[in-house]
């Protein structure tokens, strides 16, 4: 599917597709672990008890007498030597466990980046905390009755506040701290016995009822496995032992095996590996090459939400810091994304622009996760790697003018997504490209194919060629919109890195233009920024002003 | 309705119910109720809090502008705080503990047998008793009308009368 592509018309299939039929799943269906259904059946069980010992005092006497009768022979055969370290079990229970817990996985997620995590870390204390006021006001268990009470506690006893923080705390940290595997069954474990032990303490020195532990615990291990598996599954939000880009999501197991029946089913093409390529040069999804069993490749950009939710804050931060330069609206769906790309990629290739020929798109989970493939430019390499001449450089400069000329801008052009093979420029990954932009992205996209070219070629050569197909007032125009924020990263990094300072040169090879101004002020900008500062500060105020209560202070 | 827009629908309830809760600062102590002598379900964990004393403390509405702001019932005791009108120019605190903090004040009758009664300066009450102690302390610019309301609100109930009450309508247990 490489050169044999070539020539093809645009979305030649590589085999027969199969139709999925109604009811049968997709290649990677949605699923939640059964332990983490376990918990939140557990939890509306638990829900459904509280409604009913609120509308009748019955179930409630009933559940404390067997409470009573569970905690008799524990409480009868309190022991000299064992009441005290149960008796400091609890105390730290009430007092310290969340907290250190909690701060320690804050601090942990704060500094390996972890950020959607420690946000999640403190939702769950909040949420926790919240159900646990909220359902011991309306509920108002007392502790345990005609029993003596030798440990410290606080308010009403159902459900139990400390270990229902302590668990959120600590299955929080275990899933922010730890990886998937080996490790983190150990932590369970222990976490498990910690909570055991805590539970026993509670209810050895008298504070709480069997039944009062097993709720809080239920209700801390269903809140944060709520959270932590709606806000960052282990699928798209991996702990990795080693930091790396968050973007770029591990293809072994479930979702390789998903790949390889989805692109059958759906391509007709049987995979025999599935390999991350050009990693470094992607931030916004996870590139692939797939191998096929006939020894042909396929190029293969995966897309998740996390993607989705990436370029959201993307275009917001943009939004932010310079007003609506162009089309900021985010996507709404995967779906939609990768739908938005193979359009992209076939308006280039009609427009008579070079690029890898569309194969289709594989749906993994419908909505969530989606695979465009492409054809894989086998021996093509970034510009930057080669020399180039003045074919190149010409290529370069005709692209953009068939852009104008159909009016399209590609949004991030630089040297990783600008591919030679055998002379030939290849442009690559037109997920920013848009129809009908403004004319300000259009020049920015003049520019930025100029300093890439000029990388290599030199300015005066490579302005001497733009002449020939650009007037001295586009050129002009080019060189007046640059500014840090129109230059992709990578490429700005190549510029910063370079001997000479290019835009000044292109800027005295050009006519003069006063620069353009990029910032653009509206009510909505006005607006957003007034909303996400406020909404910043509340936060913040919320979670600083209720330390104690979400069990972060002692 | 599909499976996500239940869902989102469920999310809204519940955060309509919780957010306001966590976000705007309403802590265990702001939400937990006052024992009200008329829902003697919650006066119980305040018969925990001091498991000696012979009576307890309950509050009939005490009016004249006193809100309940704050109840915290822990081991120790329990404290009640009220503020008076809606820019606290005077706050009143009942607290009930095993014995007094303050020592002092003149015996008055109290009118409950086993219950002695002190006035304390500048404006509150003493009640002793076996066991314990319900403290009243009034600071601000109360007068003496809203002194006495809340003064007045507070109810003490026996201990064994309470242990009664809950042995027939609840379980067969001692306090």
């Amino acid at each position: 599917v490489t050169s044999e592509l070539d020539g093809h018309p645009v979305g030649t299939r590589v085999g027969s597709a199969t139709r999925r039929p109604s009811g049968e799943p997709p290649p990677l269906p949605r699923q939640f672990g059964r332990g983490t259904i376990a918990w939140w059946t557990a939890g509306a069980a638990w829900a459904v008890i509280w409604v009913w010992v609120f509308v009748s005092d019955r179930p409630g006497a009933w559940i404390t007498e067997r409470d009573l009768e569970l905690m008799a022979p524990i409480v009868d055969h309190r022991h000299r030597w064992v009441t005290p370290v149960m008796t400091a079990t609890n105390t730290i229970t009430l007092h310290w466990l969340t907290a250190v817990v909690g701060w320690s996985t804050l601090a942990t997620g704060l500094v390996t980046r972890r950020l959607r995590h420690v946000v999640l870390l403190v939702g769950s204390l909040g949420v926790t905390a919240s159900i646990a006021t909220v359902v011991g006001v309306l509920i108002a268990r007392p502790r345990p009755l005609g029993i003596e009470i030798i440990g410290e506690w606080e308010a009403f006893a159902q459900p139990s506040r400390p270990l229902a923080m302590a668990t959120a705390a600590m299955t929080a940290g275990m899933l922010t701290v730890t990886a998937a595997g080996r490790i983190r069954r150990r932590v369970l474990t222990a976490l498990v016995a910690v909570l055991a032990v805590a539970a026993f303490a509670q209810v050895y020195v008298g504070v709480e009822h069997p039944t009062d532990s097993a709720a809080g615990i239920t209700i801390g291990a269903a809140v944060t496995l709520a959270a932590f598996r709606l806000g960052a599954p282990e699928s798209v939000f991996p702990i990795r032992r080693r930091h790396g880009n968050s973007a770029h999501l591990d293809v072994s197991g479930a979702r390789g095996r998903a790949i390889v029946l989805g692109v059958r089913r759906q391509l007709g093409a049987q995979i025999r590996t599935i390999e991350p390529v050009g990693i470094a040069g992607s931030a916004g999804s996870t590139p692939l090459r797939l191998t096929l069993d006939d020894g042909r490749f396929l190029f293969a950009k995966l897309y998740a939400r996390s993607h989705l939710r990436a370029d959201r804050f993307y275009k917001l931060g943009r939004t932010l810091r310079y007003g609506q330069l162009e089309d900021e609206h985010r996507f709404a769906t995967v779906r939609r994304l990768v739908q938005h790309e193979d359009h992209m990629l076939r308006l280039f290739a009609a427009a008579g622009i070079a690029v890898p020929q569309p194969v289709g798109i594989v749906e993994l989970t419908p909505e969530r996760e989606y695979l465009l493939v492409s054809e894989f430019l086998t021996g093509a390499v970034e510009i930057d790697e080669t020399g180039i001449d003045g074919a190149v450089v010409d290529q370069g400069l005709e692209t953009i003018e068939r852009m104008w000329r159909a009016g399209l801008a590609h949004r991030d052009i630089k040297p990783a997504n600008l591919m030679i093979r055998d002379g030939r420029m290849y442009v690559v990954d037109v997920a920013f490209a848009q129809i009908r932009p403004s004319p300000w992205r259009q020049a920015v996209d003049l520019a930025n194919m100029m300093f890439v070219l000029g990388l290599a070629a030199g300015p005066e050569r490579v302005f001497e060629h733009a002449r020939r197909r650009f007037s001295d007032d586009e050129l002009a125009e080019a060189f007046a919109v640059c500014r840090g924020v129109t230059i992709p990263g990578q490429l700005r990094r190549r510029l910063h890195d370079h001997d000479d300072d290019l835009l000044a040169r292109f800027r005295a090879l050009a006519p003069s233009r006063r620069p353009v101004r990029i910032q653009r002020w509206s009510l909505r900008r006005v607006a957003l920024t007034v909303w996400v500062t406020a909404l910043a500060l509340l936060s913040t105020a919320a979670v600083v002003g209720n330390l104690t209560e979400i069990g972060l202070a002692p | 309705m599909n499976a996500r827009r239940l869902a989102h629908l469920s999310l809204l309830v519940i955060w309509s119910g919780l957010g306001p809760v966590w976000a705007t600062g309403c802590s265990l102590d702001e939400t937990t109720p006052v024992p009200s002598c008329s829902d003697r379900g919650s006066v119980l964990i305040v018969a925990q809090s001091v498991p000696g004393a012979a009576f307890v403390p309950c509050i009939e509405d005490p009016g004249s502008g006193w809100e309940a702001t704050r109840v915290h019932v822990d081991e120790d005791g329990t404290l009640m705080r009220f503020d008076l009108g809606l820019d606290a120019k005077a706050t009143g605190d009942v607290q009930f503990t095993p014995v007094c903090e303050k020592a002092g004040g003149t015996n008055i009758e109290s009118g409950i047998d086993g219950v002695h009664a002190r006035l304390v300066v500048p404006a509150g009450r003493h009640y002793l008793f076996d066991g314990g102690c319900v403290g009243i302390q009034i600071d601000g610019d109360a007068g003496d009308a809203a002194v006495d309301a809340l003064i007045d609100s507070v109810v003490l109930v026996e201990r064994t009368r309470l242990a009664a009450e809950l042995r027939r309508s609840f379980i067969d247990a001692e306090l």
